[in-house]
């Protein structure tokens, strides 16, 4: 019989976790596509942990299910991690050297390369005579992506991966990210609050606040649809799909989610005099949704 | 490869035994022949028995040390999300850590009880004329040993397993072993000795008698309830970290 390989390498319907009375994670419901770079961002405390901790049955669902390439995370639990690399800021074993951690780690996985140790250890530039816990912050996530790599994951899910690294590390990280694994067709699964490094190499974004997911696009389609249109004078129109509308002194501002040409045909219509139509930045975005978010609840 | 890191974890637990059983023999070896009981009419037994349990406290603190060293630390030393994520089975990790532990447990307990077998055939320790080691109490004896450490690693290894703060955890463990050992000796002295022979006491003394090698009573019953007591203890700590959550 043929294994049906399913289209999305991550899926949640309706994840829920529930600290106290804290909802650390509200009904998200994730699709993430097989060979995508897919970025989870949002602020601290969020709730992206929480949802990597559920994927990998770290911690239990209150509600809701998590499926890892079509795998219940919890009832499939080994099938998915042998399956799954991950990368954390946690420690690995301190008194261990780099070395002794690759044998130790190698012995888990059937499929796991020392031909990719090997050369992750040259790219990296690791040293793997060095004990865990007297390596620098940089050499300690590439331990553990060295590690993850090493076992040759078809998903890899990095939390927060390049937090507290210098942009040099960084940099070198999100280009084995995009140009060994995103390009293998495997997926690459990463939370983040740096919104300029995600922008860099992820397809694919999903916000998160509150537990809750604020929108989940393509990166090509979030940059294409999402504008900012500056008009002389006071316009009285509004978009459908406005997120925000500013007036003040002689300027209208819009923020749009959607059809911008259009709207700005429209405003010319009207014999507005539209003074700019510009493209935002993720940032710029993330900050309007969670604004927008805010004044829904409100 | 878990098996290593036990190893590993488990080195200075067993560097720690080891130094005052070497210091014991070097004693021995320095006044050889040391006369044992020679002068009394005790049975070879009774005699080994009260020798190794004072090797029991080495024991004691061998079965607590392993107890604290096992996933439940790792987890609390923030490591649970490393080790978690690899490819086993939650219940791994607990009947690894378990099966190294006793193995290791009952290599020092046959060790020492061989040692002393060792140190008598070459006259270095020198027992009563014409009284010998039975193959029973060669089995007993150190069996006896281990089930006291197993115990004291049970109930350590289920407090790191359940209780989130490493230093609570251990200092929970040393107030349970404290609390039952005074159960013990209250039931000694103030229930008649009812309860003397299966719980509440850690040591089962499988030669009670001074001057005979009988075995003692109801000694399987007891060793065998100990036994039990720790699979369902290690049951428990497995049930616990399957419900834990780990944090990442």
């Amino acid at each position: 019989m043929t294994e049906v390989m399913p289209d999305l390498a991550i899926e949640t319907r309706g994840l829920v976790k529930r600290y106290r009375n804290v909802d650390a994670v509200n009904g998200l419901n994730l699709s993430v596509p097989r060979g995508a770079v897919y970025a989870l961002v949002g602020r601290n405390g969020s709730g992206k942990t929480t949802t990597i901790r559920m994927l990998l049955d770290l911690a239990r669902p209150d509600a809701g299910t998590a499926r890892v390439l079509g795998m219940d995370s919890h009832v499939e639990r080994v099938a998915v991690l042998e399956r799954v690399g991950y990368v954390s800021d946690r420690p690995l074993l301190g008194g261990w050297t780099g070395e002794q951690l690759v044998r130790f780690t190698g012995g888990f996985y059937p499929r796991w390369s020392d031909e990719l140790v090997a050369r992750y250890v040259q790219v990296f530039d690791i040293p793997m005579k060095q004990k865990f816990r007297n390596m620098s912050r940089g050499n300690q996530t590439k331990m553990w992506l060295l590690l993850a790599l090493a076992q040759q994951p078809e998903v890899l899910i990095l939390d927060e991966p390049t937090a507290g690294l210098d942009p040099v590390v960084t940099d070198q990280l999100l280009r084995v990210l995009v140009e060994d694994v995103a390009s293998d067709g495997r997926t690459v699964f990463l939370s983040s609050h740096h919104l300029a490094e995600v922008e860099r190499i992820a397809d694919w974004v999903g916000m998160i606040d509150k537990g809750r997911l604020l929108l989940e696009t393509p990166m090509e389609e979030l940059r294409a649809k999402f504008r900012r249109i500056q008009v002389a004078g006071v316009a009285e129109m509004t978009p459908v799909a406005a997120m925000r509308v500013r007036r003040s002194g002689g300027s209208t501002e819009y923020v749009v989610r959607d059809g911008a040409e259009e709207f700005v045909d429209a405003l010319e219509r009207e014999g507005a005099t539209v003074l700019q139509s510009s493209p935002m930045n993720l940032s710029e975005i993330f900050l309007e949704c969670l604004s927008a978010e805010g004044k829904e609840r409100e | 490869m878990y098996l290593l890191k036990s190893w590993r974890d488990a080195r200075l637990s067993v560097a720690i035994f080891a130094v005052p059983i070497l210091i014991m023999l070097y004693g021995f070896l320095r006044h050889a022949p040391a006369d044992i009981g020679t002068s009394s009419h005790a049975s070879t037994e009774w005699l080994v028995t009260r020798g190794l349990s004072i090797a029991g406290i080495l024991l004691l603190f061998v079965g607590w040390s392993l107890g604290g060293d096992g996933i439940g630390h790792d987890v609390a030393e923030d490591r649970g999300a490393f080790l978690l994520t690899r490819p086993r089975l939650r219940r791994f990790f607990v009947w690894s850590d378990g099966g190294f532990s006793f193995g290791l447990m009952a290599v020092l307990a046959w060790g020492l009880t061989l040692l002393f077998v060792l140190l008598a055939l070459v006259d270095i320790i020198r027992l009563p004329p014409g009284m010998s080691l039975s193959p029973l109490a060669l089995v007993l004896i150190p069996l006896s040993g281990l089930i006291f450490a197993g115990l004291i690693y049970a109930v350590t290894y289920l407090c790191t397993m359940a209780i989130p703060l490493d230093k609570t955890a251990r200092v929970v463990s040393v107030a349970a072993l404290i609390a039952y050992s005074y159960l013990h000796f209250k039931a000694v002295r103030d229930w008649g000795g009812v309860t003397r022979y299966i719980f509440p006491s850690w040591w089962v003394d499988p030669f009670p008698y001074q001057y005979s090698s009988a075995v003692a009573p109801h000694v399987w019953l007891e060793l065998g309830a100990r036994a039990i007591a720790i699979v369902v203890l290690l049951l428990i700590a497995q049930f616990v970290l399957e419900r834990r959550e780990i944090r990442a």
